[in-house]
């Protein structure tokens, strides 16, 4: 699998300023202290950085079949799964893995079916509809549980310990991988980019537009089910609220790895790599003391960090495109 | 589906009869006069035994203190991190108790501030301070810190750990208070308008729900709107704006929590509405709008000073990591009313109506230490100089 990764990476362009940032970030940590390359920083970096990457994940494929369709709704379904899962499933004795995975997946699924529904038949732009999707589920969030509590079933107590790198957090992550791996090797995931790039010119090849835009949004709904489940493992209980600031988070660990929002271009590899580059730059700025300045100082830090980033990355992709 | 049932009925009452007991031997240590504390109180806040009564810390002093503060956007948190760094900082150093404080901030975002606690840990800190945040998503932090040898600190506002030390006035004691001055100075009938802090963090909830609970025992009193201010001024005034505008109802009266009334006073003003009775919870600038219009208002409340709320926690863990050993998870203040004269008194006659400080009680005065002293097994005088 590595392997396939470094290939990717060597040969398209638009990994080189993600992958050199995780280079370079990683220096940068290694430089500042040792606590990131213990076997207990490793299993918190990956209990932390886990949900922020299927959620990146989850808008992937959302973003690639076009038409600007960034899903805004993300933060918030990732929130509502994991509300109905306490509030719903726990708070009724279901506690089966099995049905709390299947609930987790199907619900994200569901949500997702619907919006592309919307999308494709009422013809309202991607954006309206996932906006609108984020202020419905932000509001229905508060309805089922009115404020942070519950806890996740006991089999899921130990996921959220985060002592241990091979925890069932890094499997679901792994997980989120094989589909992406499958998938990629199908005719889906090339009508998909071909769609995302020019649906008419896709549309007149005889590629089934709106099927691939359903698949695209059901697929992004399983991640985003899987993102939810590492969520309740990382703070073993529900909240309402926390969950909207992660499509902020999302879909900027999505342009910093690399991905178009206008659609065609993206993928697992650089979605994943900005995620993880976000909880980089947030690990390396909380190992310096700012003392009293500490909150603006940490948030013109990484906003300077993430700008430059992107305008590094324009520069390279433009190049490519000029050649 | 049936045995898991059953399983869960065991568990419930198994934690249940787990509370009781643990009840009996945290809050029914304490004396009666600060038991009395305890009985208006969020369910939620746990009452249980510290699970610190026998620690003792891995090394030190001087100690290296963690800060993990959630948020750095309101006058409230600037004043607290300001008491850290200026005042309980030095003074600590120069008895040789504590050595550095390394501050993070994580923006609101749990995630971010689950990370830095667990950096904190990694990095060797001997405790870890937290303010307010989410009741329940830190716990599996809080047993991580807990298992390397690190109590974490919660001050003004609770989580449900029981590997976590609480310190905060009781919230809920406090809305019903300052809900109840509200109805009475209103003459018990009439419309209210209740300004929440952030929804879903721990204090703000429970002063909410002690307040419509007291509110509710007047039946003349409707609560005709409730908007959040998120404890910031500029955020208050404008849902206040908001709701003004869009609603013509009169207000007889509004209820808000501390930490944002200067933005409910200046919505009032600009609203151009005679001046109803507000809530005040200790901004020195609303404080002074009181000092120059003496007949508004009879009284305010602290109810969550933050300078003395971050002092209460600073020496609750002095005192821990001195192996004092504290009976009680939570460490609760009763809500102080002030006066007009403790207003003149703290600020000048020229006071500054936009002032970012705060009216706070005196030094000794929010948690003295010799009521301090009866909370711990084995009470000393946490600031007595370390022999170097």
């Amino acid at each position: 699998m590595s392997a396939t990764a470094f290939r990717q990476v060597t040969q398209d362009r638009s990994l080189y300023v993600p992958a050199g940032l995780f280079l370079v970030l990683l220096c940068a940590v290694a430089f500042r202290g040792q606590g990131l390359f213990t076997n207990n920083g490793l299993a918190g970096a990956i209990l932390v950085a886990t949900p922020l990457i299927l959620t990146a994940l989850a808008i992937t494929p959302i973003v690639m079949a076009g038409r600007g369709a960034v899903d805004l709704s993300v933060g918030p379904l990732m929130g509502f799964v994991n509300v109905t899962l306490i509030t719903w499933l726990v708070g009724n004795g279901i506690t089966h893995p099995v049905a709390i995975i299947a609930w987790a997946v199907g619900l994200g699924a569901a949500f997702q079916l619907v919006q592309a529904l919307v999308i494709i038949y009422v013809r309202v732009a991607p954006i309206i509809v996932t906006l609108s999707g984020f202020l419905v589920l932000s509001g229905v969030n508060l309805m089922v549980m009115s404020r942070p509590g519950g806890v996740a079933p006991d089999w899921m107590l130990s996921w959220g310990a985060g002592t241990s790198v091979f925890s069932p957090v890094l499997l679901l992550l792994l997980g989120a991988f094989a589909i992406w791996g499958v998938l990629r090797g199908t005719m889906f995931y090339r009508n998909l980019r071909m769609t995302g790039a020019d649906e008419r010119m896709a549309y007149t090849s005889g590629v089934q537009v709106d099927v691939v835009r359903i698949i695209a949004h059901m697929v992004g709904g399983v991640f985003a089910g899987l993102a939810a489940l590492s969520y309740t493992a990382l703070i073993s209980s529900g909240d309402p609220t926390q969950g909207s600031t992660y499509t902020l988070q999302a879909v900027t660990a999505l342009v910093l790895g690399g991905a178009s929002l206008s659609g065609g271009r993206g993928g697992a590899l650089g979605s994943t790599l900005g995620a993880i580059n976000m909880f980089l730059i947030s690990y390396l700025l909380s190992t310096f003391n700012f003392g009293t300045v500490s909150g603006f100082v940490t948030q013109m830090a990484f906003g300077l960090i993430l700008v430059g980033s992107l305008l590094v990355n324009v520069f390279v992709i433009s190049r490519r495109t000029v050649a | 589906m049936r045995r898991s049932l059953t399983g869960t009925m065991g568990a419930l009452i198994a934690v249940s009869a787990l509370t009781t007991t643990a009840w009996a031997d945290g809050v029914d240590q304490l004396p009666a006069n600060e038991k009395k504390i305890y009985e208006v109180v969020d369910p939620q806040v746990p009452l249980g035994a510290s699970a610190y009564k026998d620690f003792k810390p891995k090394k030190g002093p001087p100690w290296k203190i963690g800060y993990a503060s959630s948020y750095a956007g309101n006058t409230w948190r600037a004043a607290a991190l300001d008491a850290v760094m200026n005042d309980l900082l030095p003074r600590s150093k120069e008895a040789g108790l504590v050595s550095e404080v390394v501050v993070t901030q994580s923006d609101l975002k749990d995630a971010v501030q689950i990370q830095q606690m667990r950096q904190m840990v990694d990095d060797g800190v001997d405790a870890i301070i937290i303010c307010c945040s989410n009741v329940t998503a830190l716990n599996q932090t809080i047993e991580y810190a807990y298992k390397a040898g690190v109590p974490v600190f919660s001050f003004s506002g609770y989580v449900t750990s029981p590997y976590a030390i609480n310190g905060a006035a009781n919230h809920a004691q406090g809305g019903g208070e300052m809900a109840t001055w509200l109805a009475e100075k209103i003459g018990k009938k009439g419309n209210v308008l209740l300004v929440s802090g952030i929804p879903g963090f721990a204090s703000s909830d429970s002063f909410d729900k002690a307040a419509k609970e007291a509110l509710a025992k007047y039946p003349d009193i409707n609560i005709v709107g409730e908007v959040a201010g998120k404890w910031t001024d500029q955020v208050a005034q404008v849902e206040v704006q908001k709701f003004l505008a869009t609603n013509p109802t009169q207000i007889d009266g509004i209820l808000t929590q501390g930490a944002q009334e200067n933005g409910v006073l200046n919505a009032m003003l600009q609203s151009g509405r005679d001046m109803v009775p507000i809530t005040l919870g200790g901004e020195a600038s609303a404080a002074c709008y009181w000092r120059q219009n003496p007949e508004w208002i009879d009284a305010g409340f602290h109810i969550w000073p933050p300078r003395r709320e971050m002092q209460q926690m600073w020496e609750i863990m002095l005192r821990t990591l001195q192996g004092q050993g504290p009976k009680v998870q939570s460490f609760l203040r009763p809500v102080l009313p002030f006066t007009i004269d403790d207003v003149r008194a703290a600020i000048p006659e020229d006071c500054d109506l936009n002032s970012t400080d705060f009216v706070e009680p005196k030094a000794d005065g929010w948690f003295p230490s010799a009521i301090a002293d009866q909370y711990f097994e084995r009470p000393a005088d946490p600031w007595k100089p370390v022999a170097q």
